[in-house]
Formats: C-alpha cells, sequence, structure tokens
C-alpha cells in the first residue's frame, strides 16, 4: 500500500494559465493553412499498346491497335462513345496453336472530329465540311477464324513495348427452336441449347427482326425529301422479347420486362440440353418489318462476359460502387481480345 | 430451450455440491447503489481472486478459514473485508468513490485484475470516467472512438466511429448494448457512435479467442453496459456542446431497491447552420440559381429500469432507441433568356430525398444468486435497425409536361432472442460459465421501388425489385470453464451454434480454448485458439465510409463467415500493480467474407442481392504491445500494432490475394488522462498510423462498347469505343500517413458528485489533413497550357477546437 497526497495548491493558478497558455500556442503553430485538400503523389504512367477485338467465328480477324493514356491526363477526345483514334503503322500477327497463319493487313481510314453543313436546297446537293481529321485505321485478317481455334494476336507499335493476347474462339451453340403463335398473335419460342460437358461456358440470347425497306432522306432542290427505298436483301434490326426462364431473368440486366440481351452461364445446366422459353410480339417496331424473327445465341469468352457483367453492374455516376476493374487480356499492353461464335435460327415472316 | 436452461441449471448444481465453501455477493458504488463490473476481490493470502461479472456479482471459493480479502476497482478506494463477515456466504461489499487529496489504496490489491492472472488474451476494459475524459471531437465523447485507440484496433475513415479489429471489418464485432445486438452503431453517417457517454458504466473489447458464452461473429466483441441509475439520490447531469446537447436524470424510485436512469441527446447542427443555409438561398434566389435545403439531426434516447426487489434478485429493462435523419431538397427555377434579358419562367425542377436510418432495441434481464456459488442471467432481448433511403424528382412542376419520379430503398434487421447463463464456482480451480441462447432474425436486405408518372403521355411506372424478408434461427449452447492449477490457468471453451435459414442449416463447433502460464511473479506467457462462425454479413459499401447504406444480410445460399485464430503473447504488470503491459501476436484466417462485385452497389437494381456479391477468404497476422499506467490522478497508455491484412476473392483482381483496404502496418495510439489540481484535468490522445491501402488507375484505354448489348456491333471493330481505366494492383497505393493529435482541458467550477465543468477540446491541435476521400482535380499548367487532373485527398476536419459546459444538479 502506499499514501498518496494531495499536491499544494499554491502556485497553481499559474502553472494552469502556462499550459493553457502552451495549448493556445500549439494552435497558433498548426498555422492558419485550413484548406482542406492535399495532393497526393500518383505513380508514374508507362503507355503500351491496346489492342481491341472480339473475334467472330466465320469471319476473317479484325483489330484496332491504340496506345494507352495517362490517366491522370484530360483526354482531349471527350468521354463516352466518341471516335478513338487508332493506327496502322506498326504489325499484327496472328497465331493458331504456337503457329503463325497470317500477318493481318493494314488498313488506313481517315476519321473526322466534327462534320458540319448540309443539304443546300438552293443546289439539291449535299454539302458537308469535315474537321479534325486523324488516323482510325484497322487491321483485318484474310481467313476466316473458326470455332475451337486456339489464337494469339502479336502486336507492335513503334515505340512500345510488343503486347499479345491469346482466345480461344468458342465452338458454336448447339440450338434448336421452335415457334407456336398465342392467341393473342405473339410468338412463343422454345430455344433448345444443348451445353457440352464442363463448367465455364457462357452465352448470350437476342432475337433480331428484320425489314426489306427503308425511308430515306434524299437532299433535292427545295429541301430534303423522304422517298421509300427496297432493299436488295433483308436487313436485321435487334429486338425484345419477354420471358419468365428464371436463368434468363436472373442473367438480365435491364429494367421492366423487355429483354435485348441476355448473358447466362451453364452453372444450372453444365453438359445438359435446357429449353428457353421467351415470347415475342408478332412484329417489331420497324416501320417496314417483315414478321421474320431470328434467334440468336451466342457463345462468348470469359473476359467478354465478365465485361459485360460488370458493366452492365455500373451505374453511372453510382457513388457507392466498388470502381469497375475490367477485365483484362493483353499481356504488355492493355486491351481486351474476346472472341464469340453465333448460331442463329431464322422464323419466316410474311411472305418467308 | 426450458428443458436445456434446467438440465444446464442442475449441471451446474451438481457439479459444485461437492466444492469447497464459496463466498458470493455483489460490489457497488456506495453512493449510487450502481453495481461495479469488474471490479477485483482477491485474496491475497491465497494469491486467489475472482472478478465481478456484467452484473457486479463474484462467487470466490474459498477455505473455511477467515481470510482477508481487498475490494478494488479502479477510482474508488479498495476496501478490505474478512471472508467469515459474509453471512449464509454472502458478503456484499460497497465501495466510495475516491476525491482528490484522499490517502487511497493503491491497487496492489488488484491481482485479480492483472492480464497476468488471467488466461483471457485480447482484453481491454475502459470505463465511462475514460470515455468522458479523453479529448473529444467537437465536444462529444464518444465510446466508440476511444475504443480505436486501443491495439489491434483501428477506425476506418478519418472521424468515422468504425472498428476494424485485427483486420477485420466492423461487422465481425459483435458490438452489445447491456446485451442486445446493435447492428448500426452510429450517428452522423459514422462520425458519432450512438452510446451516450454519459449513460454508460463499462466497455470492455475482447479480440480474438472471446469467451463462449459470445458468438455469431469473427472477431471481437464489444460489450457496453449502461449505468444502473443512482439507488439513492436523484440527481441530474447534461452537457451542451456544439453538436449536441445531452441531459441524464437518473434516481430512485424505492431507495435503495429501484431506480430509473435516462438519457436524451439531440443534435442542433440545424440550428447552426440553418441561418447560413437561408443566407445562401436567399442569395440564390435573387440570382434565379438553384437553391438547396439541407438538414441532418440524430437523437437518442436510453432509458434502463433497475429493480433489487431482495439482495439475490434484480431486474433490469433497458431501452435504446436512436435515429438519424438526413433530408435535402433542390429547387431549380427555368429562365427564359431573350435578347440577352433572362427571367424565370415560373417552371422548377425540384429535385429531394432523405435518408434515415436508427435502432430500437431493448432488453429484459432476470438476475439471480441462486446459491453462493450458482449465479443466474435470464435475458429476453428485442432489435430492430432499419434503414431508408429515398429520391424523389418533379421536373417541370407548374410547367406542361411535369414528370415525377420516386425512388427508395429500405433494408433493415429485426431481432428477437432469449438466453440464460449462469456462473458457477465450482471449486477445485473451475469457474463455469454455461448458458443457452436462442434468436430469430429477419433481415429485409433491401427492397427498390420505383414510382413515377409522365404526365405528358399519362404513362405511370409502379416498380418494386428486391426479395421478400428472410427468416433466420440461431440456437446455441455454451460452456466455459476457467480453471487454475497452480501456475497454470485454462481457459476451456466451447460455443455450439446452428443457424437455419430456409432450407440451410449452418451448424457450428466452435472450441475457445486459453491458456496461461506463470513464470514468475507478475509474469505469465499466455497463448489462445479460437474457431467462430458468423451467420451475418455485412455488405458495405465501395466507398467504404460507414454509410449506413451498408447493408446487413443473412448467411442464405451464401452460407456464413468462417474464422479460426491463434494468439500467444506475454503479459505482466508491475509490483504495485498500477502498470499493466501485454505483447501479443496473432494469426487469424477468415472464409465465407462476402463483398459486392466490381461495379455493383446496393443501388443496383436487382430482385436479389446474392447476384451482386462474391464470396472470398481473408487472413491476417499481426503484433499488438500495449502498456498502460493507472493510479487515480493518471491513466496513460501507448498501444502499437504491427499488422498484415489481405483478402482474396476469385471474382475480383483475378483471384489475387490484395491488402485490405483498411490494412494498416503500424499504429500507434498514445492517450494521457491526468488530473492537474482539484480543478483542472487534462488530456492527450495521438495516434499515428500507415496510410490507407488504395487502387489507383495505370492507364485508360479504348475497349469495344459492350453496353450496347449487341453482338455485330462488338464484332464490327467500329470507330467508336468506350474509354476505360486499367487500374493498378488491388489497393496497392498507400495514402499518406494517418496522424492526429488531440488535445482537452476540462476546469472544473465545481468537483464532487454534482460537477460542473467547462471543457476545451481541440481536435487534430496540429492541423494535419487526413484524407476522408480521395479525388480528382482538373488543373491546367499555366507555361503548357495542358490539362492534368491531379490526385486529391480532402480532409473533412482541420484544426477544430470546441468548447463544451457539462452540469449536474
Amino acid at each position: 500500500m502506499r499514501a498518496v497526497s494531495a499536491p499544494s495548491r499554491s502556485g497553481r493558478l499559474g502553472t494552469e494559465a502556462g499550459r493553457v497558455l502552451g495549448l493556445v500556442a500549439l494552435l497558433a503553430v498548426a498555422g492558419c493553412d485550413l484548406s482542406s485538400s492535399l495532393d497526393i503523389e500518383t505513380p508514374p504512367y508507362e503507355a503500351g499498346v491496346v489492342a481491341r477485338a472480339v473475334l467472330a467465328a466465320g469471319q476473317p480477324a479484325q483489330v484496332r491497335l491504340s496506345v494507352s493514356r495517362d490517366p491522370y491526363a484530360v483526354d482531349s477526345a471527350g468521354t463516352g462513345l466518341v471516335q478513338r483514334p487508332s493506327r496502322v503503322d506498326g504489325r499484327v500477327v496472328l497465331l493458331r496453336d504456337g503457329v503463325e497463319v497470317e500477318e493481318l493487313r493494314a488498313i488506313s481510314w481517315t476519321c473526322y472530329r466534327a462534320t458540319a453543313g448540309g443539304c443546300n436546297a438552293a443546289t439539291g446537293l449535299v454539302e458537308q465540311t469535315r474537321t479534325g481529321p486523324f488516323e482510325c485505321g484497322i487491321y483485318r485478317g484474310a481467313a476466316p477464324v473458326e470455332p475451337g481455334d486456339r489464337l494469339e494476336l502479336r502486336t507492335e507499335l513503334p515505340g512500345l513495348p510488343p503486347a499479345s493476347a491469346r482466345v480461344a474462339v468458342p465452338e458454336a451453340p448447339v440450338v434448336e427452336a421452335t415457334a407456336t403463335e398465342l392467341p393473342d398473335g405473339r410468338r412463343r419460342f422454345a430455344v433448345r441449347l444443348t451445353d457440352p460437358p464442363g463448367l465455364g461456358d457462357r452465352y448470350g440470347l437476342t432475337i433480331t427482326r428484320e425489314y426489306d425497306r427503308v425511308t430515306r432522306s434524299e437532299c433535292r432542290v427545295g429541301g430534303r425529301a423522304d422517298t421509300v427505298v427496297a432493299l436488295a436483301r433483308p436487313a436485321s434490326y435487334r429486338s425484345h422479347f419477354s420471358t419468365s426462364d428464371p436463368v434468363l431473368v436472373t442473367g438480365a440486366r435491364e429494367a421492366g420486362s423487355s429483354i435485348h440481351f441476355v448473358t447466362f452461364p451453364d452453372d444450372a445446366f453444365d453438359g445438359r440440353t435446357r429449353e428457353f422459353v421467351i415470347e415475342a410480339t408478332a412484329v417489331g417496331s420497324h416501320e417496314f418489318d417483315t414478321g421474320a424473327v431470328v434467334v440468336q445465341v451466342t457463345a462468348m469468352t470469359a473476359e467478354l462476359y465478365d465485361a459485360y457483367q460488370i458493366t452492365n453492374f455500373e451505374l453511372d455516376e453510382n457513388p457507392f460502387a466498388e470502381p469497375a476493374d475490367l477485365p483484362l487480356n493483353v499481356e504488355g499492353g492493355y486491351g481486351r481480345v474476346g472472341a464469340v461464335a453465333t448460331t442463329e435460327v431464322r422464323f419466316p415472316g410474311r411472305g418467308g | 430451450m426450458v428443458r436445456l436452461a434446467v438440465g444446464l441449471a442442475v449441471l451446474a448444481v451438481a457439479a459444485g455440491a461437492s466444492a469447497q465453501p464459496v463466498v458470493s455477493g455483489t460490489v457497488t458504488d456506495a453512493e449510487t447503489g450502481g453495481v461495479l463490473i469488474g471490479a477485483a476481490v482477491y485474496a491475497p493470502a491465497l494469491d486467489r481472486g475472482a472478478v465481478t461479472n456484467a452484473y457486479g456479482h463474484f462467487s470466490l471459493p474459498l477455505p473455511a478459514d477467515s481470510v482477508r480479502l481487498v475490494v478494488s476497482y479502479v477510482g474508488y478506494r479498495a476496501q478490505e473485508v474478512r471472508s467469515d463477515s459474509a453471512v449464509d456466504g454472502r458478503l456484499d461489499v460497497a465501495l466510495r468513490p475516491v476525491d482528490l487529496g484522499e490517502v487511497v489504496v493503491e491497487a496492489d490489491a488488484a491481482g485479480a485484475r492483472r492480464p497476468e492472472s488471467t488466461p483471457q488474451m485480447g482484453e481491454v476494459a475502459l470505463s465511462g470516467r475514460d470515455v468522458q475524459a479523453l479529448p473529444a471531437a467537437l465536444g462529444e465523447a464518444d465510446v466508440l472512438k476511444a475504443v480505436q485507440l486501443l491495439p489491434g484496433v483501428r477506425a476506418g475513415q478519418e472521424g468515422t466511429a468504425g472498428l476494424y479489429v485485427r483486420g477485420g471489418s466492423p461487422d465481425q464485432t459483435l458490438v452489445l448494448l447491456d446485451g442486445t445486438p446493435l447492428y448500426n452503431a452510429s450517428h452522423l453517417f459514422g462520425f458519432l457512435s450512438t452510446f451516450n457517454a454519459d449513460a454508460v458504466s463499462r466497455v470492455e473489447l475482447t479480440k480474438g479467442a472471446y469467451p463462449a458464452r459470445f458468438g455469431g461473429r469473427l472477431a471481437s466483441v464489444l460489450d457496453v453496459r449502461l449505468r444502473d441509475g443512482d439507488l439513492e439520490r436523484h440527481r441530474v447531469q447534461g452537457q451542451v456542446g456544439l453538436l449536441s446537447t445531452k441531459v441524464l436524470a437518473e434516481g430512485p424510485i424505492v431507495p435503495g431497491r429501484a431506480s430509473l436512469l435516462v438519457s436524451g441527446r439531440r443534435t442542433h447542427i440545424n440550428l447552426l447552420a440553418g441561418p447560413f443555409i437561408d443566407r445562401a438561398n436567399e442569395r440564390a434566389a435573387q440570382r434565379d440559381e438553384a437553391q438547396i435545403d439541407p438538414s441532418l439531426s440524430f437523437y437518442d434516447l436510453n432509458a434502463k429500469l433497475n429493480w433489487r426487489p431482495s439482495d439475490r434478485d434484480r431486474l433490469y429493462l433497458s431501452v435504446y432507441r436512436g435515429g438519424d435523419a438526413f433530408a435535402f431538397s433542390a429547387l431549380d427555377p427555368e429562365i427564359d433568356c431573350v435578347d440577352g434579358a433572362c427571367s424565370a419562367t415560373g417552371v422548377e425542377n425540384v429535385t429531394g430525398g432523405g435518408l434515415d436510418w436508427g435502432s430500437l432495441t431493448g432488453s429484459l434481464r432476470y438476475t439471480r444468486a441462486l446459491s453462493p456459488r450458482l449465479f443466474g442471467a435470464l435475458t429476453l432481448t428485442a432489435s430492430d435497425y432499419g434503414f431508408d433511403v429515398e429520391v424523389t424528382s418533379d421536373e417541370g412542376r407548374n410547367g406542361p409536361s411535369p414528370v415525377t419520379a420516386a425512388a427508395r430503398y429500405r433494408s433493415g434487421i429485426r431481432d428477437l432472442g432469449a438466453r440464460l447463463d449462469l456462473d458457477l464456482a465450482a471449486g477445485r480451480g473451475h469457474t463455469l460459465r454455461l448458458g443457452a441462447a436462442l434468436a430469430h432474425h429477419r433481415f429485409t436486405p433491401g427492397a427498390l421501388s420505383i414510382l413515377g408518372e409522365d404526365a405528358a403521355d399519362g404513362v405511370p411506372a409502379d416498380t418494386t425489385l428486391g426479395s421478400g424478408p428472410t427468416d433466420g434461427l440461431e440456437a446455441v449452447v455454451y460452456a466455459d470453464d476457467t480453471w487454475r492449477l497452480g501456475p497454470l490457468t485454462l481457459g476451456l471453451g466451447l460455443h455450439l451454434a446452428a443457424y437455419a435459414t430456409g432450407p440451410a442449416v449452418y451448424p457450428s463447433v466452435e472450441p475457445r480454448l486459453a491458456a496461461s502460464v506463470a513464470l514468475r511473479p507478475r509474469l505469465a506467457l499466455k497463448a489462445s485458439a479460437a474457431v467462430t462462425q458468423q451467420p451475418v454479413h455485412l455488405l458495405t459499401t465501395g466507398a467504404g465510409i460507414g454509410l449506413p447504406a451498408d447493408l446487413w444480410v443473412p448467411a442464405d445460399s451464401v452460407g456464413p463467415e468462417r474464422g479460426g485464430q491463434v494468439a500467444a503473447g506475454l503479459a505482466g504488470s508491475s509490483r504495485s500493480g498500477r502498470t499493466t503491459w501485454s505483447v501479443e501476436g496473432y494469426v487469424r484466417t477468415m472464409d465465407g467474407l462476402v463483398a459486392y462485385r466490381d461495379g455493383a452497389a446496393f443501388s443496383t437494381p436487382t430482385d436479389d442481392w446474392q447476384e451482386l456479391v462474391v464470396t472470398g477468404e481473408g487472413r491476417s497476422r499481426g503484433l499488438e504491445a500495449f502498456v498502460e499506467h493507472r493510479t487515480d490522478r493518471l491513466t496513460a497508455w501507448v498501444a502499437y500494432t504491427l499488422a498484415k491484412t489481405d483478402r482474396r476473392f476469385d471474382a475480383i483482381a483475378d483471384g489475387a490475394w490484395f491488402p485490405y483496404r483498411y490494412d494498416r502496418r503500424h499504429d500507434v495510439s498514445a492517450v494521457v488522462l491526468a488530473r492537474l489540481s482539484r480543478r483542472v484535468d487534462v488530456s492527450v490522445a495521438a495516434v499515428y498510423g500507415t496510410g490507407d491501402a488504395v487502387t489507383l488507375p495505370a492507364a485508360t484505354y479504348d475497349a469495344t462498347f459492350l453496353s450496347s448489348g449487341s453482338i455485330p456491333y462488338w464484332t464490327q471493330s467500329v470507330p467508336h469505343a468506350a474509354s476505360e481505366v486499367a487500374y493498378g494492383p488491388r489497393n496497392g497505393h498507400r495514402l499518406p500517413a494517418y496522424a492526429r493529435l488531440d488535445l482537452g482541458v476540462t476546469v472544473y467550477l465545481a468537483r464532487g458528485p454534482r460537477p460542473h465543468s467547462v471543457s476545451l477540446d481541440v481536435y487534430n491541435a496540429l492541423n494535419r489533413k487526413n484524407p476522408f476521400v480521395t479525388l480528382l482535380d482538373e488543373r491546367t499548367d499555366a507555361e503548357t497550357g495542358e490539362a492534368r487532373q491531379q490526385l486529391v485527398g480532402i480532409s473533412l476536419f482541420p484544426v477544430l477546437p470546441s468548447l463544451s459546459y457539462r452540469f449536474a444538479f
């Protein structure tokens, strides 16, 4: 046990005053900088080749090369979906199973930042002025890529490290589909998809419709006039469907009951045939819709599927979301090279 | 449940029947009658002791001879009693608070409280007085911010009250208010905790292998106990500060038998900010600019009824209600300009919204000293937490085509529970704790309602997304034995739990082991291990700023979190007992952790929150050192933590391990609370820690615009492209180190039982800019004209002096 005695009161006031003054002095030392921001050092930026491609089974490879940008530099091209420059002063080689197949041909194109002008009613001619030209060329192969191909794209641009991307083109989905007309005129499609054994297959489902004429606006003396033009062969446009299938409902990222495009994995039906029932209106929204409907099922590579999932979870300016870190598969550079294989089943409309 | 409880009681009584005599009783405050939790009852001659439980009760097996007992509690005058003064084995002791200048018995008697005397590791306690004495931000003493100054605990964002214990997220700490779980313990978007420090008696944090009577969380338990209320005198105390005013009233209903404590707190930020906002809006109105009217408020109420029908029985009723409301409205008039002359058209665009969250909890507890060696507590608890956010839009009001829209998001969790706890001094070195609990959880993980009408088209919209409530049932049985075998003390615990939700049942067997070996007097080697399961998850927002939008979700199909932890260390104390210290190393594993997918958040429209999440694992290891010195005039501690904590999710960062956002390699905190004189107290708190881990962009690049959802568009290779950001390593960059110095001076106009005082607190006295959030700030180089974005950290709190006045009568 120990005794603790009370301190003397003499001189206490001076001591306390001194301490309080010390506190005030400390506050003064803290300075007058009451701004709330602090510059933070960021890691150095290193530029790299950007490869951008979605290879489609049955079509030649098309690849765009560009250069990455400093994330802290203000992008002069603007934000959002805009035309971006691409370069054709490099080299792109396609390899299949490690063996060089072909060097893709550089095709030079010119794009423009802005286009002004329009129809001159006096002359009946379209007068346009285009400004801000920039290179937006492409590399294109000669031979189509095939389902099941294991491909590698090796890319080079002057002054940058070489970069490469590997991608396996999916097999085209095995699909059967039938259509029945409902009493209300709508059409119900039973789409049977046979999934190969092994998890990891990823699909997209959409329907397109066809139209056989278009209204074109032509410039004439006196101003523009609309003309209906018959097409040599029907063109297609994306449409929508509805469904109560749980796999599709879960995979859909669109508000409401109309679905334009849905992606889904084979988790629930790996190695089996799964029937999806979807319904669509008799005709689509196009003025010259023929009534023909094409059901498209697309097998896609993982990075495409994942990137689509993430970009469609991300809401604009959502302050609560984690930053979307999209999958990349270009080694030594940036970008994403994916592949798809699509199977279509067409249901004719009026007049076949 | 009843059969189980009876069975446990029979087991307990049977186990104790053959043991040696026991002295038991309650240790109380002599002035208020309130029980003292954690008071030491120590027999120096036998080097044996006990510590009072959460109800102030102790049981201590002793030989039949008369033994000298020292009963002590920091801040109170220790008292010596003889064991043979017990009547029928019952020995109640009332301790008197010390006053300055008194000759006091120092704490060398408190052998039972020394860290080397118990096998429990990672246990730190603060009294309500400690919390009150710390420097307070804007004059608000805060329990959770006090706990953040302890080893192994770090705060989240600057100024917020979340607890990140040993690398765990805030949901991994079970927060109990008088035994009732609290799911959100924050006010003002996390800046303050919901605990009114005036009403708090004791705060105890147990990390790691916490006792088997607790469960349901991976990392730790924060047990906050409210004061009982004065059984002898009526008393009112309060505080007027910059942020809030609080009042506490307590007193006897039946002197010595029943008391009631009621405390309330309400902010008056709106009163302070209102004139500034009004003035800004007047100016905006004059210029036909948008007028914004925000409001923010919080309140909390605590009430505790304490009834002692007999010396052996107690009944407690505790109720807590607290809530926050944030609302804003913005009125933007449409302006029409003709020939350079602009005027308001009368058409207005009005947007508004609100964010409300709050909890209502209650507990009814009956305790009884069933025998000198057996103490029982039966507790019924209820807890309801809700979160509600609403955004409304009224575009073109007063115009020809108004469009109204509203979105509302609600989530919440409601619990009902019952538990029985038995403390048994079984003799032969055994102190047993047994019990069982049953809890029903009802989760509403979130429902998003979208309402709207386009008056021009007459198109109404009414959509509700989100799954309905999910029920979960949790059953627990536990047993915990502290077994003293000479120099070796063992803590053996088993927590058996089963969580059922729908068709899924998640059983868990959770052993808790602890051991302490006395290497020499006042020095012990300790080790512990534990397995824990957590059937609830907290989905945190990306910003990680502790918003109430953090979403509680059940295990459901994603399964529970499971964790394991081992720890080892040394603990000791000085001869006087005034200085205690510990060094502990730990390794933790965590499995079944849940996080939002990249790009997803609670507000992402979906019918099922489980679509938005991914599961993964975590690991954490660290070393904690803690030195504490306590006398009646001075409390001081230094805590240092060296830690590393990582996470891994298959669907994030290519499945690689990455640092947890709140991984803090070095964390030091130092606190000094001193009574300089009868009139002046001073306090200092200093914190230094490694900066937060953040993910920064490495480059931007062009990518196929996938959002089109059109395969032909994807494959056409058009010049149009989306600009995407490639990030560097996840959480691979560090923000500047965190540092803060807080100071406080309290001048007492009167001390004693009815003190009046004025406090000057200075938060962040060195005016350190600790980033709360990071933003990009566009700047143009004056020479080159080149525009660049600079990463800037925005600090929330510069040096913040505040005055508060405390009173009591």
